[in-house]
């Protein structure tokens, strides 16, 4: 049976899911090892993007805790006649505090974010690659997001 | 000079052959070597850092015949 996590929307701001941003374990470790610092977590909010192929964190961010493997052709709508861009690629670990969701260690874009809303940061976009494995309910009268996980 | 240049120079080379047989997995290359193809990204990631060390870049990707642009609908970079 699914375990349902249950969250405030608003309106204005959308489908806000709590995230922190954590170095990757093994690359954490090996700084450790060196008597190097280990940069520190980053907590924010997550924004689930249906409209995202793939799952973005704010390139200031990415680049203090997580390393930069690639580059991607992207496509936004700010992209002028219509050629790609390429954005970095950065492979990190996110986790969702306060909420049952797994944590994920993957491949993200960095893209432009970092705004402030209701208190925090928004740090994320949560694309399709996370919605893929989850089931989704957004109940906009109520107010309510539910994700069966 | 673009990031990652020289690594994606060597892998679009490589690519026809890799994908015969690794179609969907991940290659890493630490400069213009390959370090190996895996079959998730975590495998990749931790084989290129054992690899490059923890200040070196490498390159991950993973293998497909097209790889189609990312369509990222909800933000302005």
């Amino acid at each position: 049976m699914r375990q349902r996590v249950q969250l405030h929307i608003d309106s204005l701001y959308g489908p806000l899911v709590p995230v922190a941003l954590r170095p990757e374990p093994e690359r954490a470790e090996m700084l450790r090892n060196m008597g190097r610092d280990v940069p520190t977590q980053v907590q924010g909010w997550g924004l689930i993007d249906t409209g995202a192929r793939q799952t973005c964190i704010d390139e200031r961010m990415a680049h203090r805790l997580y390393q930069q493997v690639g580059v991607a052709q992207t496509y936004t709508p700010s992209t002028q006649d219509s050629e790609p861009h390429e954005a970095p690629v950065y492979y990190g670990l996110m986790a969702f505090p306060g909420t049952p969701l797994p944590q994920i260690e993957q491949t993200m874009l960095g893209m432009a974010l970092g705004y402030t809303v209701q208190g925090g940061t928004v740090v994320a976009l949560l694309g399709r690659d996370w919605l893929a494995g989850l089931r989704m309910i957004y109940d906009g009268p109520t107010g309510q997001l539910d994700i069966y996980v | 000079m673009e990031r990652f240049q020289a690594e994606r120079a060597t892998l679009n080379r490589m690519k026809p052959t890799l994908a015969e047989r690794h179609e969907g997995e991940f290659a890493v290359l630490f400069g213009e070597r390959l370090v190996g193809v895996y079959p998730t990204s975590r495998e990749a990631y931790r084989a290129g850092l054992h690899a490059a060390g923890v200040d070196r870049p490498f390159y991950l990707e993973r293998i497909t015949r097209r790889p189609d642009p990312v369509y990222i609908a909800g933000v302005r970079a």
